[in-house]
């Protein structure tokens, strides 16, 4: 290990914390819960606000969760737990500091971190990124064995208590990572054991790991090469429980899960916001079924993921788990901000910016160190304090009590049992916690939400400087239903992220297909997607670079309205569906519900078709609309229902009508030939588009998303608008969007999304969502096994 | 006990309702105590799912249950106690009116009841009913078994509907009081919940009993669903086909509606059974051919098809599966048995395929096929391939476009040790020790000071020489662990100086992580050779799997080597960033290499002796996706229709290709959209002699 000189004395230190900026938009960290960590971390003592106020806290379930006060309480508390039953080291206090790399974070952090731990005796994760000098001479650290084997020698190995094999991470499970060359600068090559300059690639899955038995081997072969206790780390997806039982069948010592939500130093934002499920659903039903198996004892369940206060974790050990991790918690305590702006280099605290000996602030270690051993000092006071009010005298004696834990009446009674709180509360609703309220009265703000307009510039170019790529942020998602507020069904489901039992697959480097045929074969879509529900009085020249896109990107797009002879659209008609009465000159049409059976569009029905045309039948998103439509009599003519969310005569959103829509289709004996196609103005994009497919859509339509990306506003007249701009613009924003989908289909294991993702709901859980609404999306909820 | 009676259960026990409660619930599921075994500190390995299969050559005798039991038993570390399982297929036992005889797993006797007056119902009379005693070692769950007589001509039919009826009937949300688990007049299944040894004695299989055309068993490792009944078993049948499972399959959801619309409603909740389902219908009701089945279940790449299989994959696309798997299965089909295995797009699980005299083979690891034929021909089938031999038609897929002769070659001409040996070397067999006992002979042989040691008769054996360190002590010097046979998973892992030779074939993920030292392999190896190789050389003679070095890496004065004597597969070199690979492909193989090659590639050099198509490197668009922008293109009068009916006629339009032929503006878009990302590096591919440059290029750095 060669020495690294991170610490020097000539350049300006940080000892202080920055003043918070005023929040922009919905935070998870919100205001208090910072100033709660940063009083923590600068007395060492216990705050005087144990338990969150109500107002500070969100609809995350865990958050509506409540301790109950025992009337007796307890004198004395222990917080002392053993690490893992195969190993002497014990901690202090249930606490994990958890695996931020070097090369995440800046270096200084990363060695205040493990010298807080070992100073405090609680346990530091180093994640995957080699060890410093500095780090490798501490005593109580976790090192990393990860897909891209960074830093991996047997002298690294055997430096700490214990070896993680990282398969995962709550804020991206079943995703890579990617370090850009130019961070590769010296230190990080001598650490990582890579060649400086060259972009390092950490692949999604281990590719000596696809299924529990391959996991097996690797957990025995480094116990035998190390001697040390093996964990495994895996972000909480749907078939945690599972993965939770085999990593313990297979011999492990213990289990990190990450839940969603969690922190990164960078990621896809369609990741963040749609894969994964909250820790405390995964921590309740892996303890479950740890018990239920005969595996929990002995086995140590380490949570993570959105770890804000002292409360947080207490209640996460009375729910199953014997330690909690703090990621976030402990960047605040070293004066993070929480400005997502990890990945770009420049954190105003210093704390990941990129690694040079040229920096002009760095953060000072020894304030630091001070501040994190304060944080792990308070928070185990606070941790006492409360198991003192709950009446239990230990944190071993608090492990899976979930009778000291009460829910909100907000909270389902769903939910409740997956956490195993069902007998605590009645089933009743209201108090905090959205409630879907039905598809006119979610107005258009909400809809088109500021970070969500940022993101589908960023796509397509219009903003930022990655064109036609996924959107990548940094630190924990704003996304809904648990911090910003959800305006579709779709909010509260999300996919899933392989992991152990199959790979997860790279989109960058690895095939992922996405073209999706039409018209038993005869219409391929490069994407399954379109455009569709555009405002009636869009400018003819909005329309050729849509009518353009479409065409060149192997796409489709409705037109409800006749083009003029002379419009440009005409040119691309191959690819444009237009209404049935229309003379243009393409063969794709649709024909209106309502029309379907009149004499005179029968004639122009069959007429259309002898030509070879190719006809949809459009019909509102309604179930009894959809009934209505597989029994008018020239149903075999058409190759497919498009089921348009915007079409008069819709009274439920598309997530609860394509369910029984493709279940009759396949009822019918019909749907292998025989398409489905849902569109709407409210469909917001890649995660939406990827949702309906697996309930049940074969390719979706959406037009406002498209016209928001390329910066086009609602009455922009011809003259603003750059014709040559807009097209190349809508041509990123289609190949990002593209590339959305397949991060997470790859993130699921999905390689295939025409035959494998439509109408598979199995890769879809519900979060706290309406049982009443669940059960008609045929959705299961997290959690459950 | 339960053993003891188990043996001989089929012995004419009548249905005996005092051996069974009247209406027994199910209890709770069983608390399985099951932590890993400590033997001197060290636990004993138990893991992986493990399948195989073999099938015999027209005019050889019948394969008796024995060598099934062998097949398995062997690789009972792949596997747990929570299930295994064996199928036996003879097409000369019974003709189209023989009954067809039917197997359930009851937990009542009114379930049993309740089968054999449904099918009495539907099917037709049932015959020689019997119950066996309640079988299973947790006292569980019974056998019923009887002959149904049919009366009607589409038999399989209604078979399958009243089956599935059935079925559905005897499972609730909160128990499960039976299963039919196979009906046929070729097929025997056997399954129970126990290792395979256990579940052989169970059913009785553990001395010579039966002999048949094709058997396939299965040792579980269970992942998605539970593994206390037995009803999660393999094998999975559906009328005459039956299938063991490696895998998890991720298209699940979608294959289970598309059996919902073809009225098969009911499932225990894993995908193997779904599988078994899938082929069989393909093949028996949509009157697939057994090849057009299995391509519709591989799910081979758009970029590959032909108009016909494009639309015979669109029309089947609920089947299509997707996810790991490796699949074996028999099937029984108009006068022939059929084996037939199946690998994933990726090969994201083991399989190797066997060949000898009498009997070809499918399994697992190889270590399986040597112990049913020793020098069996072996070969890899490639990534999303299939295998398909009958006992009538011989060899009909072998699943790869090489030559599946050649690592048969390259092993029957071993050279003799380049290693000199030395008589004070030390020498273990590895026959009946343990991974761990091996590992411990390594060190005590490396502490004692002698130069190296010798280990024979390697038989799967995992990461042998992990964490050997030559240098830790007092500098570094040679130690040489020569090993003959054929050594598992993981060999020479984390090697940091020592010298690995093997005289015979290498499995997964040879010297991951290795940083200094050599690994010589006279033989193949199979996937994932060289993964983060971040120092030293490998030598394979043979073939490789698919991504062999990838993630190979340069740092500081170390360059590493991966030289490979024939052939390698998909991805290789993905990720790489430094060192060199060189294919020499010294067979003259038309193939040397498969797709995918360089992925993600952000240094070093792969070199490859013989043909290479562009479409083989990188990952690269869909060829139909770039036509059609150019195609718009044209029609927007950016291109010419020359140019365009040029590009058209292109097998496939590289970018070079394309820089060379399009105008300047036109090519800057289509590169950004479809040939370039921030996340990768273009590729330079160069076609040409060597030159004596190439080689002073790629001298290994400064060595110790």
């Amino acid at each position: 290990m060669k020495h690294i000189s991170l610490i020097t004395k000539e350049r300006n230190e940080i000892t202080s914390y920055l003043p918070l900026p005023p929040s922009r938009s919905k935070e998870f960290w919100t205001k208090w819960k910072i100033q709660h960590i940063r009083q923590l971390s600068q007395t060492g003592h216990s705050t005087n606000e144990l338990f969150i106020p109500t107002s500070e806290r969100t609809t995350r379930v865990l958050d509506r969760v409540s301790l109950r006060q025992s009337a007796v309480g307890s004198r004395t508390v222990s917080t002392e737990v053993s690490f893992a039953s195969d190993s002497k080291i014990r901690l202090t206090s249930p606490l994990y500091l958890g695996d931020m790399s070097f090369g995440a974070l800046s270096g200084i952090p990363n060695i205040a971190i493990a010298k807080a731990a070992e100073i405090t005796g609680v346990m530091a994760g180093t994640g995957e990124g080699g060890l410093l000098n500095e780090i490798a001479d501490c005593l109580r650290i976790t090192v990393q064995w990860a897909s891209a084997r960074f830093g991996v020698d047997m002298s690294t190995l055997t430096r700490g208590q214990g070896v993680v094999i990282k398969i995962g991470q709550g804020a991206k499970p079943g995703i890579g990572g990617h370090l850009p060359g130019v961070k590769v600068t010296q230190p990080i090559s001598e650490t990582r054991r890579i060649p400086i300059g060259k972009d390092a690639i950490s692949p999604a899955p281990h590719h000596d790991i696809y299924s529990i038995e391959d996991l097996g081997q690797r957990i025995l072969a480094l116990r035998e090469a190390t001697g040390k206790p093996v964990f495994v780390k895996v972000g909480a997806t749907n078939y945690i429980p599972f993965i939770a039982s085999g990593v313990a069948r297979m011999g492990a010592s213990g289990i990190i899960i990450d839940g969603a939500g969690a922190g990164t130093g960078a990621a896809p934002s369609v990741i963040k916001n749609n894969v994964g499920i909250p820790i405390e659903f995964a921590v309740a039903s892996v303890d479950s079924i740890l018990r239920r198996e005969g595996l929990r004892e002995g086995f140590t369940v380490i949570a993570a993921g959105r770890v804000s206060t002292p409360e947080d974790s207490v209640k996460l050990v009375a729910l199953g788990a014997d330690i909690t991790s703090l990621g976030t918690a402990a960047l605040m305590a070293l004066g993070c901000l929480m400005v997502h702006k990890c990945h770009l280099g420049y954190c105003p605290a210093v704390l990941t910016n990129k690694i040079s000996p040229n920096q002009v602030k760095v953060l000072s270690l020894k304030q630091s160190v001070n501040w994190l051993v304060n944080l792990v000092n308070g928070w185990t006071e606070e941790m006492k304090l409360l198991l003192k009010l709950a009446g239990v005298s230990s944190v071993k004696d608090l492990v899976g009590r979930r009778d000291l834990l009460e829910g909100f009446p907000s909270l389902n009674h769903e939910s409740l049992s997956i956490l195993g709180l069902e007998s605590t509360v009645r089933k009743t609703t209201g108090g905090p916690g959205f409630q879907f309220s039905g598809l006119e009265k979610s107005d258009q703000s909400k809809i088109w939400s500021a970070p969500r307009v940022m993101m589908l510039r960023e796509m397509a170019g219009t903003i930022g400087k990655a064109p036609g790529e996924a959107e990548i942020s940094s630190m924990g998602t704003t996304s809904p239903p648990f911090v910003e507020e959800p305006v579709r069904i779709s909010d509260w489901l999300v996919s899933d992220g392989a992991q152990v039992t199959r790979p997860s697959i790279d989109p960058y480097r690895e095939e992922i297909e996405v073209s999706t045929y039409l018209a038993d074969s005869e219409l391929r879509l490069s994407s399954p997607f379109y455009f569709s529900n555009l405002p009636e009085d869009l400018p003819s020249n909005v329309i050729t670079v849509l009518a353009r896109t479409a065409a060149s990107m192997g796409l489709i797009m409705e037109l409800k309205k006749q083009p003029e002879n002379k419009d440009e659209s005409q040119r691309h008609s191959r690819r444009i569906v237009s209404h049935i009465s229309h003379s243009s000159v393409g063969k794709l049409r649709f024909v209106n519900l309502v029309d379907a059976s009149t004499n005179s569009t029968k004639i122009l029905i069959r007429r259309k078709k002898q030509e070879g045309g190719i006809l949809f039948l459009k019909c509102p998103s309604s179930v009894d609309a959809f009934r209505r439509a597989v029994k008018i009599s020239d149903f075999p003519y058409f190759s497919g229902i498009i089921l348009d969310e915007d079409e008069e005569g819709s009274d439920a959103p598309l997530e609860c009508v394509l369910p029984p829509a493709d279940k009759q289709l396949k009822d019918l004996n019909i749907r292998s030939r025989f398409n489905l196609m849902a569109q709407g103005s409210s469909i917001r994009g890649s995660d939406d588009v990827f949702k309906l497919l697996a309930l049940g859509a074969d390719c979706v339509g959406f037009g406002k998303a498209a016209l928001l990306a390329i910066g086009y506003e609602e009455g922009d007249q011809e003259i603003v608008f750059d014709t040559q701009k807009s097209t190349e613009r809508l041509e990123n924003f289609v190949l990002a969007t593209q590339k959305d989908i397949k991060l997470l289909a790859g993130a699921a294991g999905v390689s295939s999304v025409s035959s494998t993702l439509v109408g598979n709901r199995e890769l879809l859980r519900s979060v706290d969502l309406d049982p009443v609404i669940r059960k008609k999306l045929g959705v299961k909820p997290a959690g459950e096994f | 006990m339960i053993q003891s009676f188990a043996r001989n259960w089929e012995s004419n026990q009548r249905v005996n309702s005092s051996l069974l409660d009247e209406k027994k619930r199910l209890p709770a599921p069983s608390r399985h105590n099951w932590r890993p075994t400590f033997e001197d500190g060290i636990p004993v390995a138990k893991d992986g799912c493990g399948v195989v299969g073999i099938i015999r050559k027209h005019g050889s005798p019948k394969i008796g249950n024995l060598t099934a039991v062998d097949g398995i038993a062997c690789i009972k570390y792949r596997g747990s106690d929570l299930g295994a399982g064996y199928a036996s297929l003879s097409c000369d036992q019974g003709d189209e009116k023989s009954p067809i005889r039917v197997k359930a797993f009851v937990n009542n006797v009114s379930a049993a009841a309740l089968i054999e007056k449904e099918l009495t119902v539907e099917v037709g009379d049932v015959k020689d009913a019997r119950l066996a005693k309640p079988v299973d070692k947790n006292n569980r769950m019974a056998i019923w078994q009887g002959l149904v007589h049919t009366r009607r001509k589409d038999e399989y039919a209604t078979m399958e509907r009243a089956v599935d009826r059935i079925n559905y009937s005897l499972i609730g949300p909160d128990e499960i009081n039976g299963r039919i688990f196979s009906y046929g007049r070729y097929v025997n299944v056997y399954k129970e919940v126990g290792y395979p040894l256990e579940v052989a004695r169970l059913c009785g299989l553990d001395v010579e009993s039966e002999s048949a055309d094709l058997w396939i068993a299965h040792t579980r490792q269970p992942t998605n669903s539970p593994g206390q009944l037995p009803i999660w078993s393999h094998p999975f049948a559906s009328s005459e086909c039956a299938i063991v499972h490696n895998g998890d399959i991720s298209s699940f959801g979608a294959n289970t509606e598309l059996l919902n619309s073809w009225g098969i409603r009911s499932h225990v909740g894993t995908d193997s059974e779904v599988v078994a389902r899938l082929f069989d219908h393909l093949v028996r009701v949509e009157g697939l051919s057994i090849k057009d089945a299995a391509t519709v279940l591989t799910n081979p790449y758009e970029r590959t098809l032909s108009k016909d299989t494009l639309s015979l994959l669109y029309r089947y696309r609920g089947a299509r599966l997707d996810g790991p798997f490796a699949i074996v299965a028999g099937y029984c089909y108009r006068d022939d048995v059929y084996l037939v295995a199946l690998t994933d797009r990726s090969k994201f699980r083991p399989l190797l395929i066997g060949e000898d005299e009498n009997c070809y083979y499918v399994a697992s690891e190889e270590n399986q096929i040597r112990n049913l034929s020793k020098d069996a021909k072996v070969w890899t089938p490639e990534p999303g391939s299939f295998f398909v031999a009958s006992l009538k038609r011989g060899l009909i897929q072998s699943g790869t476009a090489k030559d599946h002769g050649l690592q048969d070659k390259i092993l029957k001409r071993l050279p003799p040790s380049k290693l000199k040996i030395d008589s004070t070397m030390p020498t273990i067999d590895a026959a009946g020790r343990s991974s761990q006992e091996i590992n411990s002979a390594i060190s005590r042989a490396f502490t004692s000071g002698a130069s190296g040691i010798e280990i024979s008769n390697a038989k799967g054996e995992r990461f042998i020489g992990i964490g050997i360190s030559t240098k830790r002590e007092k500098g570094f010097r040679d130690f040489k662990i020569r090993i003959t046979g054929f050594p598992g998973n993981c060999l020479a892992n984390l090697n940091d100086g020592a010298i690995f030779e093997v005289i015979g074939n290498a499995a997964d993920d040879v010297a991951d992580t290795m940083h200094d030292g050599r690994v010589i392999v006279h033989g193949s190896a199979r996937d994932v050779v060289g993964q983060a190789l971040q120092g030293g050389d490998i030598f394979v003679r043979g073939c490789v799997g698919n991504r062999a070095a990838i993630q190979m890496r340069e740092y500081r004065n170390s360059r590493p080597f991966v030289i490979i004597g024939e052939t390698a597969d998909d991805y290789l070199g993905e990720y790489m960033a430094g060192g060199i690979v060189c294919v020499l492909n010294l067979s003259d193989s038309a193939n040397p290499v498969g797709n995918y090659v360089g992925t993600g590639m952000v240094g070093g050099a792969i070199y490859i002796r013989g043909r290479l198509s562009d479409t083989q490197v990188g990952l690269l668009p869909q060829r139909i996706d770039v036509l059609e922008y150019l195609r718009t293109a044209h029609i927007d009068g950016l291109l010419s229709k020359d140019a365009f009916d040029k590009i058209e006629a292109n097998h496939f339009p590289s970018e070079s290709y394309l820089k060379a032929t399009l105008p300047s503006p036109l090519f800057a878009r289509v590169r950004a959209l479809f040939f370039s990302s921030k996340y990768t590096k273009t590729l330079e591919i160069e076609r040409r002699r060597l030159s004596h440059e190439d080689l002073q290029s790629s001298r290994p750095k400064k060595r110790r």
